[in-house]
């Protein structure tokens, strides 16, 4: 770019005051500067122009070695700059910043230049917000039973997510329009929600159907009896028939987790024989008198 | 390289907190996806228009937030318009003719409704 005079490219004289300066700069950029003429190729050389000459003269200090003839103009001229409207032309409107709302009274018209710019905006200018992606840690019960939990968004909004019964590990729950904001009047994107389900101290989820490790004391499992036992929909009382041995498994008909179309899940039951934590003198002389105890091979079937 | 919050206000020369501000006037997006944020090349231009119209050519926050608008709207019919010009001049010679010739001298709207409503046919050449 040639340099030229700087009091000329602002068009004062060389006696004008700071503020002189500053206030052709203005006008001068105001009526220049290229992304307030997007349209205009000249804009963009004639206000680098003026804002070399700004460069040189809004600073005095500048402005004083320039007049003493130490610097000289080229001295002021700024690197070659890439405009917002290079980017704006270019992204043609999927860029997130440009907006419908120019020509949104076409719209009422019922004409062929109406449901061009109303098609054309739908497609091109309006841009959905973007999704977010969250991961919410959840109680083993509250997956399995539902439940509503409270997280606090980035933007410091707080947002109730429902998480529907028999939620499972790794599922996302879409919450609508709780995204990144839309632009240019485009829908807001919706906040993914990827439930992570923290592990139960006893029962374990197979699907729709819970498994759950019962202990039995040695009498229940030789005389049977009614036991407590523990369900994601609290607690119920279970018949173990006379005889039961560890590894018996019963099962709960719809005390597993609640699946689609009003279907449940069963609890299944794995009973486990648990003597008592102290050696019990009563007992030991009992099984040792127990003839039948001695003959009793369990080993049997693992014999080649 | 990805442009982070102090890439972008290097580049722009302007400080954390301007650039904060105008993030949270919506001026300038910050797209941000578990706490990283990445600018554009069209964030940054954005952003030197900003400052530009803040900085030297002294418009208030309030005038800049009005410029934007306007700008955000002209880009967003210069590119229908585009759109338009693209789709017309695609067309048959004689169609471009009656587009252009049309569009300088538009058939005037009150009779376009009548047509629309009944009354008197629309005009064809």
């Amino acid at each position: 770019m040639a340099a030229t005079d700087p009091y000329d490219a602002l068009g004062v004289s060389k006696d004008a005051s700071q503020k002189d300066i500053q206030a052709a700069f203005r006008k001068l950029a105001k009526k220049l500067h290229p992304d307030l003429n997007p349209g205009d190729a000249q804009a963009q050389r004639k206000f680098q122009e003026v804002s070399a000459a700004y460069d040189l003269l809004g600073d005095e200090e500048k402005r004083a070695r320039f007049d003493r003839g130490e610097i000289d103009a080229s001295g002021a001229e700024r690197p070659q700059r890439r405009y917002y409207r290079d980017f704006a032309e270019a992204g043609g409107g999927s860029d997130g910043y440009s907006q419908t709302s120019g020509f949104e009274d076409f719209d009422d018209a019922d004409d062929i230049l109406s449901s061009f710019f109303s098609r054309s905006g739908r497609r091109g200018f309006r841009m959905g917000g973007v999704d977010r992606r969250y991961r919410l840690e959840v109680d083993f019960l509250d997956a399995v039973n539902g439940a509503t939990r409270r997280i606090v968004l980035p933007d410091g909004t707080s947002l109730d997510v429902v998480i529907p019964p028999g939620a499972e590990d790794g599922q996302v729950i879409r919450v609508a329009g709780k995204g990144e904001a839309g632009a240019g009047g485009g829908e807001p994107g919706d906040a993914l929600i990827e439930i992570a389900v923290r592990p139960h101290p006893f029962f374990r989820r197979e699907g729709l159907n819970i498994r759950l490790d019962l202990p039995i004391s040695l009498s229940e499992a030789v005389l049977g009896g009614k036991v407590v036992a523990p369900t994601p929909s609290g607690q119920v009382t279970v018949a173990i028939p006379k005889g039961s041995n560890t590894g018996k498994v019963l099962r709960l008909k719809g005390k597993g987790v609640p699946g689609r179309g009003g279907k449940r899940g069963d609890e299944y039951l794995v009973l486990k024989i648990v003597l008592p934590d102290k050696p019990d003198p009563e007992l030991e002389a009992f099984v040792s008198r127990w003839k039948a105890g001695k003959t009793h091979d369990p080993r049997e079937g693992l014999k080649a | 390289m990805t442009i982070d919050h102090a890439e972008m206000c290097r580049r722009v020369s302007v400080g954390r907190p301007s650039l904060q501000r105008w993030i949270e006037a919506g001026w300038i997006h910050a797209p941000s996806g578990d706490g990283f944020v990445a600018f554009s090349e069209m964030d940054v231009a954005r952003a030197q228009l900003i400052r530009d119209l803040a900085g030297p050519m002294g418009v208030n926050p309030d005038g800049v937030a009005v410029i934007l608008d306007l700008i955000d709207q002209i880009h967003g019919l210069r590119h229908a318009l585009r759109g338009l010009s693209m789709a017309v001049g695609a067309q048959d010679p004689e169609v471009r003719r009656r587009i252009w010739s049309d569009a300088a001298h538009p058939p005037s709207g009150p009779s376009r409704a009548a047509g629309a409503l009944g009354g008197r046919p629309r005009a064809v050449l």
